[in-house]
This record gives structure tokens, sequence and C-alpha cells, in this order.
């Protein structure tokens, strides 16, 4: 909302600087987020064009002899709007425009010119610079153009919260400026309707869509434009000036901030007026020039025939204020908010009354509006305010009570406040007490409506820095306990930056396609994305993750390890909060993602620079899982649509799929762009801290020395590793394997083809004596046998 | 006698000290200790001596003798010492080659604060609270003051779901009792306020820190963000209370010279309702460019929880009161690493992680 100040120490007379009304008012809620002057400056004044001689070889250029009072000075001017007679604006040597231009004397083809004539565009008033601002005759020569526009003048942009409608006007924030600083308003008067038939008639189909109905009527208007300093007023405030008329009912607007609507009267057909639901598919065409069709839950303002404004919102174009027109009906009325509100979203339109009515307008004040803008009416646009109202009001709205407790003011904020304070407080914002420590609340605060409405109130007019600082006793003594899933997070995200990830928190929503070709599962998706990039919301970390990797090369980044620990929203019951109250709409499980490519560790005079592969992958994850105090994970092949069928993988926790890992698969690569040696792996991060161990028990050291042997074995080149580990602990009955390191694979002469070497180094050790190289031998033999059983394993010499 | 044997160690000591390898270190022991070495010559010359003498020059002599053989044994060590030492200068690392790193991975700034602001409240006493990202409109709006076709909703541009894509409402939830069945994704982290107490009786000390999304884009706004929301309801709170954790927390935060500055507002869901502002860090509340030069940043929204919210989940408003707020947490992060286009922090460009 924008508020001149200027305007504003007319309604209250404070002696403050314009940075104090502005601190003021932030400081009780109204929070100005910026100002502005205007103002032209007293080097442009008004003259009159004497002469007016076009410029030879010049098809625009005039040479004009201009008086401004002072005397008579040659001035090139390129305008063609103007002829000698006019007064314009003339801007002195010397002067200094609204947009910085300094005027010097100059040569112009050779002419010299002692000034500029000036369009209203280049003195800060409007966009229009179709030609030079023309003064109505009457000016004297001379008159600087601030005077004739009311200015300087200093326009605050207040930030009305939507608890606040009566703020929204400069009486509103008057009231405010008041309350806090003592001043009294002054608020413009305007005489009651009185007594008298109208030429007009009016009924109300919907009472509760409009409570009330109030009219006026003005004869013989002459259409005009307004006055340059209520132009000015009007514009300073965002508001374009129209005509007489309709710039009085602005300017009412942004006085009292009641929204008000003048219709020619002479094209209602049958001078009437009914306020009724729109018909299912209605057209109507509003002012702003859009023809609509209309919804059985619009209200709408018809006359005899068909709709003619949209209640509240905006007016229609057959009852449009025009250059004929004479007789005036003027409208101000009371419509309910969330009615205005649905049919300002329904149709996209929002306007200074939807804005105003969306969140409450005072009922009980549209009279007063009516009058004081019939008034306006007549001082700008002439005519006769003819006696009478017409007011449809049938259930007219008693004053709010509200109780309020000095005790419980002193509760809620934490410090004794007296009932002689709460009294001066609510007094001033133009409560009224009525006994039994009861208020009765003005018509406009339909905010307040209940004790805790009055202790705001109060709170914020005595300040908010006189609410002491007290901590809490929770905050002293009770400390919250360190959660196991946080214990176990920051020891997998340790254990994550180790390994060389750094940490990616991508959005929730991306495009579908990225999501299809890494998941096969349907998204929830947006009705409303800011872009289609961003249409549905994840179903897997990877596609964001291959995106980032994707980002990165394009910036010359080629070694990138990210992991991201995030949710996944998925159309489904969540399992942990499936139903009830609490119940979650949608499953949205935490996961564990990361992408890793290119060098394993950077390339150096000492090595590194070759590539990451899937054990690089794998070992992180193996890291991680260790860090969480996860034991027995196991590690199998298992097809993903996102992986290479070559090394796609299932990592099993506690017999159970719990995420999975491999290389992309190439159509992966090719979507997204990224190299085909681009390592990719997602785990259930529900799963893995279900199976965490957040303290982890603790044994102390062996106390009996370990025996070491490595064994070496010829098998298959498809027995799995993990075959072979097996098959050595199965072997171990008497349990004295303490540790199986696989340290080395072989493939290639002297091995057969087909065939593969694999050596194992073994630590052997009892917990309560010291081994004898006769039992060690012994393991060892059973170990033989056994492979060369189950899987054919021959030894290696 | 005695000044004989002064004179010798005295000797023995300056030639040892000058021998430079083993020739002449035996050549001295020779001199003194062999056969017709001086010192051996004094242990034969104590036949000689008077025998009530004899004790006693024989305890100096043997005393002579030791004394020798230790000097002996240094001079030696220090020869060794120093052709190991000639060894082992033989040749030298450039040390100014770069080390073996490893390069360490780097949390996201964001996750960074997270956790902090985590810690800081634990040690107030808040426990952390969680809540859906995808939330019914009752819980997101109406049962914290927002009713439907109300224009304090405008305040938070929100992203609706598909209806087509959603999953049917899971038994006994909100919407097979009546409430909008439309899933919006959440605006703000106060939703959990009403799971929370619709979960439990008070006292509640919870934080909930968690994803928040808006329909808004531009340098300080990006359609998904970080909020952590605090809220402690039970009886007897008041706004000073409010003040007391606010404060606490953002000396905490930022340090202990921030100061913060309540500013009277309006949130649907509390009641008084503040902005709160905190000294700028950078400046040290001077004033600067980045705060308009008014030394105050606006960082988060408070207030006590209004009464309509607390009789929505049952509790006697008139008994129990709270407070709650909600920080935006990218905001924090940005403010202590002094970045200022927030679209940053969703690039995940490794270029910018690694400053961390
Ligand atoms: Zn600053």
């Amino acid at each position: 909302m924008k508020i001149s100040l200027k305007w504003l120490r007319e309604l209250c007379p404070v002696t403050l600087s314009d940075d104090e009304i502005a601190r003021m008012l932030t400081s009780i809620g109204l929070e100005v987020e910026g100002s502005e002057k205007r103002g032209i400056g007293p080097g442009v004044v008004a003259a009159r064009v004497v002469t007016r001689t076009p410029i030879a070889g010049s098809d625009h250029l005039s040479l004009c002899q201009v008086d401004d009072g002072a005397g008579t000075h040659q001035v090139v001017c390129g305008a063609p709007n103007y002829a000698a007679g006019d007064i314009v604006p003339m801007a002195r040597p010397g002067a200094k425009l609204p947009d910085g231009t300094e005027i010097r004397r100059a040569k112009v083809r050779g002419v010299e010119s002692e000034g500029m004539l000036c369009s209203p565009r280049e003195l800060g008033l409007s966009d229009d610079h179709s030609g030079l601002l023309i003064l109505s005759r009457d000016v004297p020569l001379g008159k600087p153009l601030d005077e004739l526009l009311g200015l300087p003048d200093t326009i605050l942009e207040v930030n009305v919260t939507p608890n606040r409608p009566d703020a929204l006007s400069h009486v509103g924030i008057a009231r405010e400026l008041s309350a806090i600083s003592g001043v009294p308003v002054r608020i413009p008067e305007a005489r009651q309707a009185g007594k008298g038939e109208l030429p007009a008639r009016i009924d109300v189909d919907d009472a509760e869509r409009c409570p009330r109905y109030f009219a006026r009527v003005i004869e013989g208007v002459h259409i005009g434009p307004s006055p340059l300093h209520v132009q000015e007023r009007l514009r300073a405030c965002g508001v374009r000036p129209i005509s007489n008329v309709v710039d009085a009912t602005n300017l009412a607007l942004l006085e009292l901030g009641h929204p008000l609507h003048g219709f020619d009267l002479d094209q209602l057909a049958g001078r009437r007026i009914l306020v009724r639901r729109a018909r299912e598919g209605e057209p109507m065409t509003t002012l702003d020039g859009k023809e609509r069709t209309l919804s059985e839950d619009d209200l709408v303002i018809a006359d005899g025939e068909k709709p003619v404004a949209l209640a509240g919102v905006m007016g229609g174009l057959t009852s449009e204020v025009g250059d004929r027109t004479t007789r005036i009906l003027l409208e101000s009325a009371m419509f309910d908010p969330a009615g205005v509100r649905r049919t300002s979203r329904r149709h996209g339109l929002h306007t200074e009354a939807s804005h105003r009515f969306e969140r409450g307008m005072d009922e009980r004040g549209a009279e007063h509006a009516a009058n004081r803008c019939a008034e306006l009416i007549v001082q700008l646009a002439g005519g006769r305010l003819l006696p009478g109202a017409i007011d449809v009001y049938p259930a007219p709205r008693g004053p709010v009570k509200v109780m309020v407790r000095p005790g419980r003011v002193s509760a809620v904020l934490g410090v004794a406040v007296g009932e002689a304070e709460v009294d001066r407080w609510l007094r001033a914002l133009q409560l009224v007490p009525v006994g039994d420590g009861r208020w009765s609340v003005p018509s406009w605060r339909r905010d307040l409506t209940r004790e805790i409405d009055c202790i705001e109130e109060i709170a914020r007019l005595r300040g908010y820095d006189t609410i002491p600082v007290k901590l809490h006793p929770a905050g002293v003594g009770e400390t919250a306990a360190i959660s196991p899933q946080t214990r176990v997070t920051a020891q997998a995200r340790t254990a994550l930056s180790a390994h060389g990830f750094d940490e990616a928190v991508n959005y929730s929503f991306l495009a579908e396609k990225d999501l299809a070709v890494v998941s096969p599962r349907k998204p929830v998706r947006l009705a409303n994305p800011l872009t289609s990039e961003q249409g549905a919301m994840r179903t897997t970390l990877l596609a964001g993750l291959l995106r980032n990797v994707g980002h990165n090369l394009a910036h010359g980044v080629h070694d990138v390890k990210l992991y991201e620990l995030g949710r996944v929203y998925l159309p489904e019951p969540d399992a942990r909060h499936p139903s009830g109250e609490l119940a979650w709409p949608v499953h949205e499980p935490r996961r564990l993602g990361l992408a890793l490519t290119g060098a394993r560790r950077a390339k150096s005079w000492s090595g590194g620079g070759d590539a990451a592969d899937y054990y690089d992958l794998k070992g992180a994850i193996e890291d991680v899982l260790e860090a969480m105090g996860i034991t027995d994970p196991r590690f199998q092949p298992g097809p993903h649509a996102a992986l290479h069928p070559a090394s796609a993988s299932l990592l099993i926790v506690a017999g159970q799929p719990a995420g999975y890992l491999g290389q992309a698969h190439p159509v992966v690569t090719a979507h997204f762009e990224v190299p085909a040696e681009t390592y990719l792996a997602e785990l259930d991060w529900e799963a893995l801290l279900d199976h965490s161990v957040a303290l982890k028990q603790l044994r102390g050291v062996p106390r009996f020395p370990a025996v070491a042997r490595d064994l070496a074995f010829v098998v298959d080149a498809r027995v799995p590793a993990e075959k072979l580990l097996e098959e050595i602990r199965a072997a171990d009955e008497r349990k004295l394997l303490e540790r199986v390191t696989l340290f080395d694979v072989y493939r290639g002469s002297p091995v057969p083809e087909g065939r593969k070497s694999v050596a194992f180094g073994l630590s052997l050790r009892a917990a309560d004596r010291t081994l004898t190289d006769a039992e060690a031998d012994a393991l060892c033999g059973a170990i033989r046998d056994r492979l060369k059983a189950r899987v054919g394993a021959e030894i290696r010499a | 006698m005695i000044d004989r044997i002064d004179a010798l160690l005295a000797e023995a000591r300056q030639e040892l000290s000058g021998a430079r390898d083993e020739q002449q270190i035996e050549a001295a022991r020779v001199k003194y200790l062999g056969k017709s070495g001086s010192l051996s010559g004094l242990r034969k010359s104590l036949g000689s001596v008077p025998a009530a003498e004899r004790p006693r020059l024989g305890k100096l002599v043997t005393d002579a003798i030791a004394q020798f053989e230790t000097l002996l044994e240094e001079a030696r060590q220090s020869i060794g010492r120093r052709e190991m030492d000639k060894e082992l200068n033989r040749e030298k690392l450039d040390v100014t080659l770069p080390g073996r790193t490893r390069r360490r991975g780097h949390r996201h700034p964001v996750s960074q604060a997270m956790d902090d602001i985590v810690g800081i409240f634990a040690r107030l006493g808040f426990h952390v609270a969680d809540g859906p990202e995808i939330e019914w409109d009752l819980y997101n709006f109406e049962m914290l003051g927002f009713p439907p076709d109300h224009p304090a909703r405008d305040m938070q541009d929100t992203f609706f779901l598909d209806p087509g894509s959603q999953p049917p409402p899971p038994p006994g939830s909100p919407p097979t009792k009546g409430a909008m069945q439309q899933l919006l994704l959440r605006t703000h982290t106060s939703p959990v306020q009403v799971r929370a107490m619709l979960a439990q009786k008070p006292p509640i000390r919870i934080i909930c820190p968690g994803k928040v999304y808006r329909s808004d884009s531009d340098p300080t706004h990006t359609p998904m963000f970080h909020q952590v929301e605090c809220l402690h309801v039970e009886e007897g709170i008041s706004m000073a209370h409010m003040r007391g954790t606010l404060d606490a927390f953002a000396k905490a935060f930022f340090g202990p010279t921030i100061q913060t500055r309540l500013r009277p507002s309006y949130f649907p869901f509390t009641e008084p309702s503040a902005e709160v502002d905190i000294s700028h860090p950078l400046c040290g509340g001077k004033g600067c460019k980045l705060c308009k030069g008014s030394g105050w940043l606006e960082v988060l929204g408070a207030g006590m929880v209004n009464p309509d919210v607390l009789a929505g989940v049952g509790y006697d408003p008139e008994r129990i009161t709270g407070y709650a707020f909600g920080a935006g947490i990218d905001r924090l992060a940005m403010l202590r690493h002094d970045l200022d286009d927030l679209r940053t922090l969703f690039e995940n460009d490794v270029r910018f992680l690694e400053q961390l």
C-alpha cells in the first residue's frame, strides 16, 4: 500500500520527520518497505507560449517565445501538441528534472534555447511522452509546478498484513499513527444523506453474500479530467487517473479504504440494481474489455436485464461512466470476503476492490464512504447530490465486545501490564469500555474478536522490545539425549567424507522423463509446477544425482563423487505411518544415493588418475555399513533398470534387499550425458537405520597369538568369491578362523583357460590358548578338502 | 703423585677430544694404558710408596684409570656418530613435493547448519520431530488458521499435487473423515506442530527441520528450501520465554554478540506474531549494503501459538500456552558463509561444495 506522507499528515498532523514516521509504523507492525520522494523542483514553472515558429530545415522543431511571468525566453521545442496561448511547464536553465536531467542553455540547430518545455514523462508524472503537459489557462505564470501538483511529497510503501484491511487506506494508517503518537486523527467529514426519493430501485437477492448495499445518486455531472493535484495524488499511490468521477471514487478508496463504484445511471436497464448470483455460463464483459463466462458462485450486480458488475471485483463495460454520463449511481456495499476471493481467483482478477473485500470491509463504514465520495464527485465533476440514499441492510451488525483481563495480558507477554496501561492502549485504538472488563470494538477492526487479539494490540503498541528475555528452565537443565539415529547418521557421513564423497541436496521435484529413465515407478505429479522440468516428485535419488554429474562435467569437473541423503515420494501407504489421523498421505522413505565417475584418486607425481570402478563404489558402501555397525551385508547379482547388467547388484542386509548398486546402464548414461563409467547406488536408509548399531559392544583385544596361513586355489572362473568364502567358513567347525582376506585373483597363464586362481590369507586364533601348528594344519586341510569337494578347487602349489 | 694423576688425565682428555679416527684413539689407549703406558706406570709405581699411603693412592689410580676408560668410550661414540651423520646426509628428499593427500568429501552447507541447529536445540531441551512433506490442506493450512478462501493463503504460494497421481487416502486419515483430499507440498514446517500436538499431551518441546516448498524462484527464493520449526507448549509459557529461546539460539548459532529484535507481524497460527531480526553478523549491526544500512536482518517468524490452534488439537488454551517459530535454514547457512545467491545451494557444483 502506497501512502502519501503529505496526505497522512493532513489526517494526523504529527510533527515527526518522515523517517520517524516510517520507523514508528514499522515498530507497530506496519512495515515500511521503501520510500520514494516525489517532486519536480523549483526550476520548473508554468509559462505561456507566446509564439511558435517552425524552424527551417526541421520537420518537427519549433522556436517558441515563452513568457514565465518574469520575462520572455526563447525555447526550442519538438512536441506536436500545443499552440500559441497554451500554458505549459517550462524548465528553466539550472533546473534538475526527476530523471536527473539537468537543463542548460544550449544551441539546437544553431538556435539558442533558454530552457525546455516538458512532457508528463519528463516531469516524472506518468509515462505519457506524446506531447507537452498542457496546463489550465488560469494558472498564474511563473507558478512552480510542484505547487500545482501538491508536491514535494514522500510516498511510503507499507506492507499491510492480510489481517489488517482497516489499514489499507490513509485514514487507516492515520488511526495507527494516532494511536502510537497520541496526536488525534482528523477524518474529513461528510454530510449524512438525509431523506429523499432516488430515481432508482435496488434489490438484494443474496443477503449472505451482500449484507449491505448503500447507494447515492448525483445528477448533472460533467465528465472531464481531474485537477492536476488530484491526478498526482492518485498516481503517487499507484492509481491511474481516468476521469473526475472515477478519480473521485479512487480518491475516496485511498482515503477511507472502502471500495466504491459509480454506475452511469442512465445505462442501467430499468434504472434498477439487482444483487444476485450469476447464472451458470452467463456472459459478461468486464471494464478491462474481457468477455467472461460466469459461474453460479459468482455474485453479480445486475440491472433490469444483465450483469453490470462482478460484485466487489470489477465493473462491467456497459454501465461504465463515460464522456456523456450525467447521472451517477454510487455504490458502497459490503460483500462476503470468501465469495469475493473465489470470484477474483476464478477469473484471475485481482483489483484494489477485491483485495480489500476479500480481507473484510467495514460494513458500517460503507455509509460514510459513500457520503464522502459523493461530495468528492460534486467537487470534481460538478452536479448535484440528491438527498436521500438507498440502504439495503437487513441485519445490521452490532459492535463486537471483548473481555480483556490485565492478568492474562501479563501472563501471555511475560511482563506485568496493569489495568491503567491496558486502558490506555485500548482507548488509543478507539475501543470503548462497556464495563466488567469488556470493551466494544470499533466496526473497522474486524480482526479483534478475542482477548488474545487485544493482547497483541497492547503488545505491539507498548513495544515488543519491552518484553523481557527469559530462558525457560527446560533450556537450562533438560538437555535432550542424542538419538541413536543422529549418531549413526553422523558416523555414516564421516565414512562418506573419508571416501571423498561430497554431499548433494537436490530439488524433490524434477522432470518426469528423467525419472522414467532410472525408475519404472509412476511418480506423484505437481498440479502447478513452475516448469515441466520440475513436474514430478522424485521416486529415486538417482535422477537428481545424474543431473549433478552432468552439470559438473559440463563445467569441466570430471572427477565426481556425490552422495545425497533424502526422501523419495512414493504413491503408496507409508509403512511407518499407515493409518489414523497421524497417517502420512504418501510414502516418504529416506534413501542414500551415490554417484561416482572419474579418477579413483587425483592424478599426481606419485600415481593416481586411474579410473574408479564398481569396487570403489562397493568399498565405500561397505565402509558406510561398517560405520553404521551393520555386520552382515551381502552383495549379489540382481537386475535394475538403471544399471548395466554386468554389475547390477543387490545389497542384502539381514536377509532383505536394502539397496542396489552398479555401473549405470548405457541408456541412462546416454540420457543424462554422463560417461559410461558412471557408477550408481541407492540404499534404503530406513532399513539401514533399522539394522544399525549406534553404540557398539567392545570386547578388548585377544590375549593369545594368531597363526597366519595363506591358501591359493584354482577354480572355475564363474565361481563367485563369496561362494569360496562361504565354503572356507563352513569348513571351520571349531570357529578358529578370525579373519579371511582375499588378497589375489589371477587369470591367465599358467592358470588354464576358463579358470582362475584365488588366494586367501587366513588368520586363525583361539580365544583361550595358543594354537599349535598341528591345529592350524588340520583346519587348512579341512578347507582344502571342502573346497575340492564343493567347488572342484585345485590347490595351487 | 696426586698432581701427576691430574696432569695425566687432563692430558688424556685433551688428546681424546682431538681424536679424528679409531687409530688415534688406539694410540692414546696404548700411550696411557699400554704395557709401558703412563697410567699403567703409575699402578706399577704404587709398590714404592709407603704402605700407609698405599690404599689411598691405589684408589686414586684405579679411579683415574676408570675415568680414562670412560673418556675412551665417549671418544669412540662421538666418532661413530660423526660417521653416521656423514652417511645420512648423503641424500635428501625434496620436501617441497606435494604430499599424498586423500581428497576428503564435503558436507552440504544446509545439512551442516541443520546439524548445528539440532544440536543447539538439544541443549535447550528440544527433541526432533518429523512429518511428511506431502501434506493435507487440513494440517498445512486449515488447522493453522488459514481457512479456505482466506487471503492469508496468498502469503504462501502453494504447489498442489495432481489428484490423478495421488494414492487413495490411508484408512482413518483426515480425508476419510471429510477433510479436503487435495494434497500439497507443505509450505512451511508448521504442520508438524499440529501433528505433534495431536500425537501427545503437553509439555511439548520439539523442533522439526526439513524441506518446504513455495512456487517462487529468484536469487533469494528457491521453490524448495529448508526450515526448522520450533514448538514449545506447556503451562505457564510466555512471550518472554520465546524471546529467551530465540536469543539463546541466535547467540549459539552466530556468536555471543548477536542481538535479536522483534517486530509485530501476522501469521494466522500465532498471536501475538513477530518477525525476528538479528543484528547483521557481517557488519556487527553497524549497517552495510547487505542489510540495507539498517544493521538488522530478518531471519525468522515467531509468535505465541494461537489459542484457536490449541483448541483445534483439543488443548485448553486457558491453561496451556506456547510459542512457535520457523526459520529458513538456507538463509541462516548463507549468512554464515556470506553467500548471496540461494540457487547456488542446489546446483551441487563440486567447485562450490569443495570450498566447505
Ligand atoms: Zn550489515
